[in-house]
């Protein structure tokens, strides 16, 4: 026979069911528990792992086996259909389902969409002067002395998540009542545990699917204004360089999992109010209908060298959006630093004179 | 110790052209001003000036005493038959310090002097300083009018402020006369008293004395234009400069740092996102599960600081007043 134990969630110790108050009971620090309350906690204090979530390759699911006499397997009813070397995509004649046979035909490594450039190639000197602007520890000959350098159109590979996501997440929340005495300051602090469960639909969350791309600099560029996307098309490729991913879907997956989990926390610790501290304790999500596509997206990068180092930036190649990190005047810093520091000590001590006095 | 005295009593001198910057009452800390070495001290001073004139300007011209000032014949209480009137020698013939009781030396009683001569020729009002062994018994004030009417200080004033010291009993008194019961009214007197007595209690004679000089310089000036301090006027203790400046420079420092640590940050606008929030489809989130669940409560409590009993009036260390002066052991 198996016992269950229940610990106190203040203290730890046993708790002993009391069949007058017909609730668990804690002998050491007096506080009684509903057993549903109980078993919720227990559920939730479990440090149960973060459930994996489920994707379907998109090319996967839509495309179709070839057999081997030369026909393709209807992914939608397994009817044998015959077509044309060149066919890229047609009509199961059985089930009426698109079947695409381009994407098994082409390989692997073909992209489902992709957003073309929108942003020309001679904006990027405008658009590092315009980044430039405002700078105050950019060094003062920085755009003279700087000189753009390897400006290309880089299509960049992205893995792109999309899904009906169900999140369930448990937080800890404290309220705090304060009062006081004659003699003492009194807290009075109430702990809850609080439950929340929430459906959300996520479409195209991108992941860089290149080694050769910082995640940091692919993420700063976010987002891309998806109505702008389109069916593969090689034509779009001329005169931008491409590579095809070399992360794969499932080691795309970890970062997808990691930013969905975030917003869905996100979003249901909005739900949390009224309380004074609220900690998430446990997460699980699942989803349904997840799929992953393969895009290329469009960015210009380039390096300026200043100084003998170089210095690199990314644009948006569709929104135009620029990031990138420029060089620190070491000197400028400083001078910053000093001059203000100097001229708040002059005004504080004369206002502090004024008002509080001292010995002159 | 000459060094200290020294110091402090130059410091008075600085007020008389600062009309913002509060005479020193604090325990002397920082550089010797007389060596005149200080550039901070000496930008701070002209700055001050300039602040002052400025002060003065919309200050306007000195204000006249709201009340009918108070004679010599009206002050105090009628004088008790047969009491002894003490007969304080002066052998300097004009001083404001006669130190009776030998509590300074004699480089301590000129700088005293000194400045209360300057207070005397600014404001017209007669800052005196008696230390005796033992004033004869009484009450001191009482002795102490009879005192300023003897005019042993050779100044011949009608409006005088006096601090009197006796050793026998450590009784201490500040009586007031004529117009300077507007500046060193009751509020003021008992201030004066408070501030002064933490010195006297612990035998720094010329601490005390300096401070209460350094008072009531700046008693005066601020009765000059027109508001005495007094209760909803309160006299606050100043902070010593260089408390004021290494607060400021701390300050400064960490909002500088912020400021440039905010624009080194934005010198690299490559940050990682945390979310996908940009990607959840609008109106896509709703709720289907919410449950909030008592656990349980703790209750901690903490003792109340206690409020501090001690009291100014009576023990060994208090004060009393009447309507013109203020006294009491230390």
């Amino acid at each position: 026979m198996d016992f269950v134990e229940y610990k106190c969630p203040c203290c730890g110790a046993a708790l002993k069911f009391s069949s007058g108050a017909q609730k668990l009971k804690c002998d050491s620090c007096g506080n009684k528990y509903d057993v549903e309350a109980l078993k919720e906690w227990k559920e939730a204090d479990g440090n149960a792992p973060e459930p994996e979530l489920h994707w379907e390759f998109q090319k996967e699911a839509q495309g179709a086996k070839r057999t081997a006499d030369g026909k393709y397997i209807c992914p939608s009813c397994a009817g044998e259909i015959e077509v044309d070397e060149d066919t890229v995509s047609t009509k199961c004649p059985y089930c009426d389902n698109v079947v695409v046979i381009r994407a098994t035909a082409s390989g692997e490594f073909e992209p489902d969409a992709m957003i073309p450039f929108q942003v020309e190639a001679g904006d990027a000197r405008q658009r590092l002067e315009n980044f430039c602007r405002g700078k105050r520890l950019l060094p003062r000959d920085f755009k003279n002395k700087s000189y753009l350098k390897n400006l290309k159109g880089y299509y960049v590979p992205y893995w792109l998540f999309d899904c009906d996501a169900r999140a369930d997440m448990s937080f800890r929340a404290t309220r705090v009542h304060t009062w006081s005495d004659s003699e003492y300051d009194y807290v009075d602090t109430s702990h809850y545990l609080v439950h929340r469960g929430g459906e959300m639909e996520f479409y195209h969350v991108p992941v860089d699917g290149s080694t050769e791309m910082d995640d940091r600099t692919t993420e700063s560029i976010e987002p891309f204004d998806y109505a702008g996307l389109t069916d593969f098309n090689p034509a779009y490729l001329a005169g931008y360089e491409t590579d095809k991913y070399d992360v794969d879907k499932k080691t795309a997956e970890v970062r997808a999992k990691e930013r969905l989990y975030n917003t869905a926390e996100t979003a249901l610790r909005n739900t949390v109010t009224g309380y004074g501290s609220v900690v998430a304790q446990r997460r699980q999500m699942g989803t349904k209908g997840g799929r992953v596509s393969y895009a290329l997206l469009p960015v210009w990068l380039f390096e300026t060298i200043y100084d003998k180092k170089k210095y690199q930036f990314a644009i948006n190649g569709q929104t135009g959006r620029m990031v990138g990190e420029l060089p620190v005047d070491k000197g400028a810093y400083w001078k910053y630093l000093c001059g203000f520091t100097a001229l708040g000590t002059a005004v504080c001590s004369l206002i502090g004179i004024w008002l509080f006095g001292g010995v002159l | 110790m000459g060094k200290m005295r020294r110091r402090r009593t130059f410091l008075h001198r600085a007020e008389s052209f600062s009309a913002c910057v509060p005479v020193g009452i604090g325990k002397g800390r920082g550089t010797c001003r007389r060596t005149g070495k200080s550039f901070l001290a000496c930008a701070a001073a002209v700055l001050v000036l300039c602040l002052a004139c400025g002060g003065l300007v919309f200050a306007g011209g000195p204000a006249t005493d709201a009340g009918e000032p108070m004679t010599l014949e009206s002050v105090g209480e009628p004088l008790p038959d047969g009491a002894d009137s003490a007969l304080l020698e002066n052998p300097a013939g004009r001083a404001c310090v006669i130190d009776q009781a030998g509590l300074l030396d004699a480089e301590d009683v000129a700088l005293l002097n000194e400045e209360c001569e300057r207070l005397y020729e600014a404001y017209g009002v007669l800052v005196a300083i008696v230390t005796v062994d033992d004033f004869g018994g009484g009450d001191i004030l009482d002795w102490q009018i009879r005192v300023f009417r003897e005019d042993p200080f050779g100044m011949r004033a009608q409006d005088g402020v006096m601090l009197a010291i006796s050793m026998a009993d450590r009784d201490w008194g500040i009586q007031t006369f004529g117009s300077a019961q507007r500046a060193f009214n009751t509020y003021g007197r008992e201030r004066i008293g408070e501030i002064v007595l933490e010195s006297l209690s612990d035998g720094e004679y010329y601490d005390a004395l300096d401070d209460f000089v350094g008072l009531c310089g700046r008693f005066l000036k601020e009765a000059e234009k027109g508001k005495p301090y007094s209760s909803e006027h309160p006299y606050r203790k100043s902070v010593p400069v260089w408390i004021i400046v290494a607060v400021s420079f701390v300050a400064s420092f960490a909002v500088s740092f912020g400021i440039v640590s905010v624009w080194k940050k934005g010198m690299n606008t490559q940050v990682q996102r945390i979310g996908a929030d940009e990607y959840l489809k609008p109106g896509s989130f709703h709720l289907t599960r919410s449950s909030d669940i008592f656990l349980y409560h703790t209750v901690s409590r903490s003792p109340k600081p206690k409020a501090d009993s001690s009291s100014s009036g009576g023990g060994s260390s208090g004060m009393s007043s009447t309507s013109s002066g203020t006294s009491g052991k230390f």
